[in-house]
């Protein structure tokens, strides 16, 4: 049990610079404060996920998609999230596919290699 | 679309963890000066702010389009797993989450610092988060959650 308690929980210097990023500068967070706000993050996500799963179960399907995940956005109220999500999806997107055809091309040059060897 | 006749045959870390091998050396921030990426950089695209163009061979030198998480997915992935109703997840959700999660904590922080300043005081306290919570309705679902 204490193992999913840990796993549970977010980086906390990821969550720390995060938070810093987002305030002015001279601001500090006390340790406790900290801590919570990577709970509250945690908790965040079942919240996300609970709501994105209901919107899949009512459409009677199996597979929770980002779709599911923005729609599930604006029931819990958090409709300011859904552009700024959407536009980072279609970066990732491209960034995954760019990284797909850069992996085809260098599999290509290992088969070139091999022919060469057998001669 | 997704095949989901096809996707009931996988479970959720065959979904999700094929891709996780991108996410782990973008989010170690691998290579910012690679030679091959220095080549195609004009110094029109320095200048420029605005060329998704050149992101596509640049991930991660222009601060502008974020496109990795700097939250791990992989513990986003597995904090979802824990809900019971959860069968399978698609990649695109995973991300989608972790971004969220970015950004609840960007706005959770600058809610939290407005009680802060208030008090005129520069390091915000547990009692801050915990005003917010009250304060803020759609925050209601981090009522008792604090409670550590």
């Amino acid at each position: 049990m204490a193992e999913k308690l840990e796993d549970l929980n977010l980086p906390l210097t990821v969550v720390t610079r995060i938070v810093k990023e987002s305030l002015p500068e001279g601001v500090s967070i006390s340790k406790e404060a900290r801590t919570g706000l990577a709970k509250a993050a945690s908790v965040f996500v079942l919240y996300v996920t609970s709501a994105a799963t209901n919107i899949v179960k009512n459409n009677k399907r199996k597979a929770l998609t980002g779709q599911d995940v923005l729609e599930a956005m604006k029931d819990i109220e958090f409709d300011r999230f859904v552009e700024p999500l959407t536009e980072a999806l279609e970066n990732y997107k491209q960034a995954v596919s760019a990284k797909k055809a850069g992996a085809g091309k260098k599999k290509e040059d290992v088969e070139d290699v091999e022919m060469i060897e057998d001669d | 679309m997704i095949d989901e006749d096809h996707l009931t045959d996988l479970d959720i870390s065959e979904v999700v963890d094929d891709t996780d091998q991108y996410f782990n050396t973008e989010n170690q921030g691998s290579e910012p000066f690679d030679p091959e990426i220095s080549n195609i950089q004009n110094s029109e695209d320095l200048n420029s702010e605005e060329n998704p163009v050149v992101d596509k061979k640049t991930p991660n030198q222009k601060s502008e389009v974020i496109r990795s998480t700097k939250l791990p997915m992989a513990r986003i992935k597995n904090i979802m797993k824990m809900d019971p109703d959860v069968t399978i997840v698609s990649a695109d959700a995973v991300f989608l989450v972790t971004k969220a999660a970015e950004l609840f904590l960007e706005t959770m922080a600058k809610e939290t610092y407005t009680y802060t300043a208030t008090s005129k005081r520069k390091t915000i306290a547990k009692k801050d988060l915990d005003l917010v919570i009250n304060k803020v309705d759609c925050l209601c679902f981090l009522e008792g959650a604090m409670d550590f």
